[in-house]
């Protein structure tokens, strides 16, 4: 199966990525994740590239046909992730699409940076295990926080001084984040780009707004985190940036709360800086069996001078399922399953 | 008065007397006493007349809005070529050449003439129609096409545009594009300002986002107020409205960013999508709460209404601040900019001269202006029934056109004393007997 029909057809306009330069935002929910939506545009842009990369492979029973589309872009993957670690991301790559993302990783097209396992996550003894170690640990590293009965100081998150130099794991195409910091982000981010093949590249930011809740840091505000968006729009021509459009994270109780002013404020603003919004949201009338979510997405014209805007798209709704295989529908209201 | 100037000439007294007054007013005596004049003073009267007649149709030319042959709508040589150096002209009086002696228009069509040609020339960038416009968008709206209409007609009369941006990466290369979004400070800002401005007579500032501005850069809005306006530029600044923002505590009783900015604006314009504004018209008319629209408004996880940014064009509720402090705001539609509203490009220039102006009010409007819209909604919100419950546009007219009885009583000669107005019919059987008044 060629991976561009992994992408259902009433989708196609909204996650082809435009001629010009943008950046593209998607929104979910607690209830509605829109994991799948971003492996889609991994798929899309992935599958993009003329009769390169992907070739009829049978490795792990994956069935991969060279997409000979032709007026594609040579485009590469970065996706920084602050929610989910690598192997999840393989996994729903390799169900979703089809794609073998240690195989693109390999051909230098694919960079995963992860912003979770260094930054957040205990020290893990090795990459298949998951209990954390209990052993002594040396004195430089970070002690297992989460451990759980574990009574002691708790360690700094931070390490003392950020390295600027990201540390490099032995498989190639993945970086660590070491710390919420966020011109090491740019830093890891530039060395990642240049370590691609490609001209243009797809950065994909995967909730960016949890170092907003977790890095207590002065410095770190929406207004630092957007315009380091847009610097990094500088170096990648295409940016994917996915928040949660949580209720508590953008109404302000009263008195307000820093976070979800901070969290409002940013989300609004990268609303207005994009073209493209593309939010996931539960059913409105509640749990059905054979829809999944709303995905709703909006476009408007992005430019300030003639010729510079996003085409003639229109806002559209659509509902979605996501079946158990990986594979997804998007549909009409009323053009569901039973019809 | 000009016999006792004269008399009382010492040479100190000489100084004291406005000579433009006593020479140019038409006295009857003076007009006497002109032949006795000297030479010089006859010399320097006529030489002020011919300057008053020189003046006077420079102002009545402005009063027309765009022109044909787009003498008057192109500034000739706003750009200073580089080998030229810096050429002294005097700065244009900031005033507005119209002079209204009546308070209100007279009739509607006058009103709407008038309104439409402040908001053209609020467009076009007339010098002193507003040195600081202050446009409040939200993500129901964005202000984006407005600023490309600001841009088009900027680019059409020549003026130089100067973009301070804090939320795009690239733009039109005719465009001087300051990035603000960065580690630059304020002063930084300033001078990078000053440099893109510094070589043109006639600029468009646009501002992406004042509040990151005021906030975020910390700057000193008077200081760039003042950078602004001695080159003879005319601000636009863009406020999202939607987006929540914190106050430190020290700055608790300070004004807010946008209540300043507000009340510095001499217009401000708010941005609004068509197809809100046609909904809105429908729930008034049916006397239903105006329905909302726009972040978490419909439902949990939604970001942007799905009618945002209508693609007809953009809803513009402007509020003029005349000098004398009376303000006055209409609602105007601006619909997209076509190919052929502009004449052919002049060598060197980007855009052509407008044709026409097309911003027109709301009311006039063909889609606003029709009723179809209440008739739709009702027909959905109707009970379905077998009946036929509707009324043919015939029986409608016919229904509107029954009088009522008792009209009259409305008028003023009926009514007086609770007297019973009734006409005898044809079909009155009256009896003198039985109905004794």
């Amino acid at each position: 199966m060629p991976p561009s029909s992994r992408i259902p057809p009433l989708l196609h306009p909204y996650i082809k990525l435009p001629k010009h330069d943008s950046i593209t935002l998607t929104t979910s929910v607690l209830g509605a994740s829109a994991n799948w939506l971003l492996v889609r545009f991994i798929c899309e842009a992935l599958s993009a590239a003329p009769g390169r990369g992907v070739q009829n492979g049978t490795q792990d029973g994956l069935v991969e046909n060279t997409e000979t589309e032709g007026e594609g872009e040579d485009l590469a993957v970065v996706l920084v992730s602050w929610m989910r670690e690598w192997e999840f991301w393989r996994g729903e790559a390799r169900k979703g699409c089809g794609l073998d993302l240690v195989r693109l990783a390999k051909e230098g097209r694919f960079v995963f940076v992860d912003g979770l396992s260094k930054l957040y996550l205990p020290e893990m003894s090795g990459s298949s295990t998951h209990t954390p170690t209990t052993v002594p640990l040396p004195a430089q590293t970070i002690l297992p926080v989460r451990t759980p009965g574990r009574i002691g100081p708790i360690p700094n998150r931070a390490q003392p001084s950020p390295q600027p130099q990201t540390e490099k794991a032995k498989d190639p195409g993945r970086f660590y984040l070491t710390s919420p910091d966020l011109k090491l982000l740019k830093d890891t981010i530039r060395t990642a780009i240049s370590s691609l093949s490609s001209r243009k590249t797809l950065l994909i930011l995967d909730s960016p707004d949890a170092l907003l809740s977790t890095a207590a840091s002065p410095t770190l505000t929406s207004f630092t985190l957007s315009s380091t968006l847009l610097a990094l729009h500088d170096i990648s021509s295409h940016i994917l940036i996915h928040l949660s459009a949580d209720t508590p994270l953008l109404s302000p109780s009263s008195p307000p709360l820093p976070l979800e002013l901070d969290s409002q404020a940013f989300l609004v603003k990268v609303a207005h800086i994009t073209e493209r919004v593309l939010s996931c949201r539960v059913l409105d009338t509640g749990v059905a069996r054979d829809v999944s979510g709303v995905l709703r997405c909006t476009v408007r014209d992005g430019g300030y001078f003639e010729g510079e805007g996003g085409g003639e798209l229109e806002g559209k709704e659509m509902l979605y399922l996501v079946k158990g295989d990986g594979s997804v529908k998007v549909f009409e209201r009323g053009a569901g399953e039973g019809h | 008065m000009f016999d006792h100037a004269l008399n009382t000439s010492h040479e100190s007294d000489f100084a004291h007397v406005d000579w433009a007054d006593v020479f140019v007013r038409k006295a009857p005596d003076i007009e006497a006493e002109l032949a006795k004049l000297p030479d010089w003073a006859l010399q320097f009267r006529q030489q002020r007349l011919n300057q008053q007649r020189a003046e006077k149709p420079k102002q009545r030319a402005l009063i027309i809005s765009p022109s044909r042959d787009g003498n008057n709508w192109i500034k000739k040589d706003n750009y200073i070529s580089p080998g030229s150096g810096i050429r002294k002209q005097p700065i244009a009086p900031i005033s507005s050449p119209f002079k209204y002696r009546m308070t209100q228009p007279i009739t509607r069509q006058q009103y709407e003439r008038h309104a439409v040609l402040q908001v053209s020339r609020l467009l076009s960038l007339r010098i002193g129609a507003s040195p600081f416009t202050l446009v409040l968008d939200d993500l129901n709206q964005s202000a984006r096409p407005l600023l490309q209409e600001y841009i088009h007609r900027a680019f059409s009369r020549n003026i130089n545009v100067v973009l301070l941006s804090f939320e795009t990466k690239v733009t039109h290369p005719r465009i001087r594009h300051i990035r603000a979004d960065g580690d630059v400070d304020a002063a930084q800002v300033i001078a990078s300002l000053e440099r893109a401005l510094s070589d043109c007579h006639e600029s468009l500032v646009i501002i992406d986002s004042i509040y990151d501005l005021l906030n975020n850069k910390e700057m000193n809005m008077t200081h760039l107020y003042g950078v602004i306006m001695q080159q003879n530029a005319t601000i636009v600044g863009v406020y999202h409205q939607d987006i929540l923002m914190s106050q430190p505590g020290d700055q608790a009783y300070n004004p807010k960013p946008l209540e300043w900015a507000k009340y510095m604006a001499t217009s401000i314009i708010t941005c609004k999508s068509l197809a809100h504004e046609l909904a809105a018209k429908a729930a008034k008319e049916r006397s239903l709460p105006e329905p909302s629209a726009g972040i978490l408004q419909e439902a949990e996880g939604v970001v942007q209404s799905l009618a945002a940014n209508d693609r007809r064009g953009i809803v513009l509720e402007t509020e003029f601040r005349r000098k004398s402090g009376r303000q006055f705001t209409e609602m105007f539609f601006l619909r997209r900019a076509r190919q052929d509203d502009y004449h052919e490009p002049l060598e060197g220039m980007v855009v052509g001269a407008l044709k026409k102006e097309y911003v027109i009010l709301l009311e006039n409007l063909p889609v606003y202006k029709a009723m179809s819209i209440v008739e739709d909604r009702a027909a959905e919100n109707d009970p379905v029934s077998t009946f036929n419950m509707e009324l043919s546009e015939k029986q409608r007219e016919a229904r509107e056109n029954v009088v009522l009885p008792y009209f009259d009583a409305q008028k003023g000669e009926g009514g007086e004393g609770g007297r019973i107005l009734y006409q005898m019919g044809r079909e009155d059987d009256f009896d003198e007997e039985e109905d004794e008044i």
